[in-house]
């Protein structure tokens, strides 16, 4: 599973707040990994991508310049002379967080390390990313035609991207590259379509609350 | 003649007056934001938090703060003449 083939027109986008976030490098990981799939295989996004760059910009041109302490250059050089040995300042972040442009190929090693396990009847499962806070977590999930999930809300912002098969919901049905974007304390659930499996990429925050026994019991097994 | 040669070969003159005059025309639309739209958009780009945490921290709904996202970047593209949606 290399990328996403969209087999039409993508009808479902992140929101704008979703797409500033991104822009802004103030989305979770698991989020940004979501949203940086979408956007490889939507020009529209990216189009829009480019003005919300555009006015971030411009925005931080008008932002007042911070003044600065009488000190400020003394304390700094004495900064710089204490910044040496081999734990080079930013050395570490950069191993930990991959440039913009290596996004994508992080998400494909993570979906080629993932093993799907079965945890529901039509459902398998693999964890590709846990957060450490506040909780959020990538998964990758693969649900067999007519299989439906069990009603569930969230705590957080819950990204969907289909790669593979088609689901629908209550506010419609998602392709390939679509990407549904549920809010906090919204309610919904998912129906994999047919005829393939429904392979999709789900970024939540938080812990979902599954309504009914049967579905807190799915809710234990995914360790959702 | 020889000044119309010169215009000719200057590289990009055209299009660095085109990102000019759009760079322009979006500080402009910026700045006629409706306050309510500006401020979250400003806390958006900068902060780095999430838009649960903007709607916690001003006290409003998550849809309002999404809203007023939206609405703030459908100004900005049609004062650049682009299609609002």
């Amino acid at each position: 599973m290399s990328g996403v083939q969209a087999d039409g027109a993508i009808e479902h986008h992140p929101s704008e707040a979703t797409l500033v976030g991104h822009a802004a490098r103030a989305l979770r990981p698991a989020a940004g990994l979501v949203v940086e799939a979408h956007l490889a295989c939507c020009p529209d996004c990216r189009g829009k991508i480019g003005l919300i760059e555009e006015v971030g910009g411009l925005l931080l041109e008008g932002l007042p310049p911070t003044p600065l302490a009488p000190d400020a250059l003394e304390r700094m050089m004495v900064r710089l002379n204490e910044a040496t040995g081999p734990a080079a300042p930013g050395s570490s972040l950069a191993a930990q967080e991959p440039s913009p442009a290596e996004l994508p190929a992080a998400l494909q090693r993570l979906l080629h390390a993932a093993l799907p396990r079965w945890v529901a009847p039509g459902v398998r499962h693999a964890l590709l990313l846990r957060e450490e806070s506040p909780g959020g977590t990538l998964r990758l999930l693969r649900i067999s035609p007519g299989t439906a999930l069990p009603r569930h809300d969230h705590r957080g912002v819950e990204l969907t991207l289909v790669l593979e098969g088609a689901f629908a919901d209550e506010a419609g049905r998602y392709g390939p590259g679509d990407l549904a974007e549920v809010d906090e304390g919204a309610t919904h659930q998912p129906v994999a379509l047919g005829p393939l499996d429904c392979v999709c990429l789900l970024a939540t925050q938080g812990r979902l609350r599954f309504h009914g026994p049967i579905a807190r019991l799915f809710g234990i097994l995914a360790r959702v | 003649l020889e000044a119309l040669t010169v215009r000719d070969t200057v590289p990009g003159a055209e299009e660095t007056v085109a990102a000019a005059q759009r760079a322009r025309s979006l500080r402009n639309a910026l700045h006629a934001l409706p306050e309510e739209q500006s401020a979250i958009l400003r806390l958006s780009y900068f902060g780095g938090r999430s838009q649960t945490e903007i709607a916690h921290v001003l006290g409003l709904p998550l849809g309002t703060v999404k809203s007023r996202v939206r609405l703030a970047l459908m100004r900005l593209r049609e004062a650049l003449g682009e299609d609002p949606t």
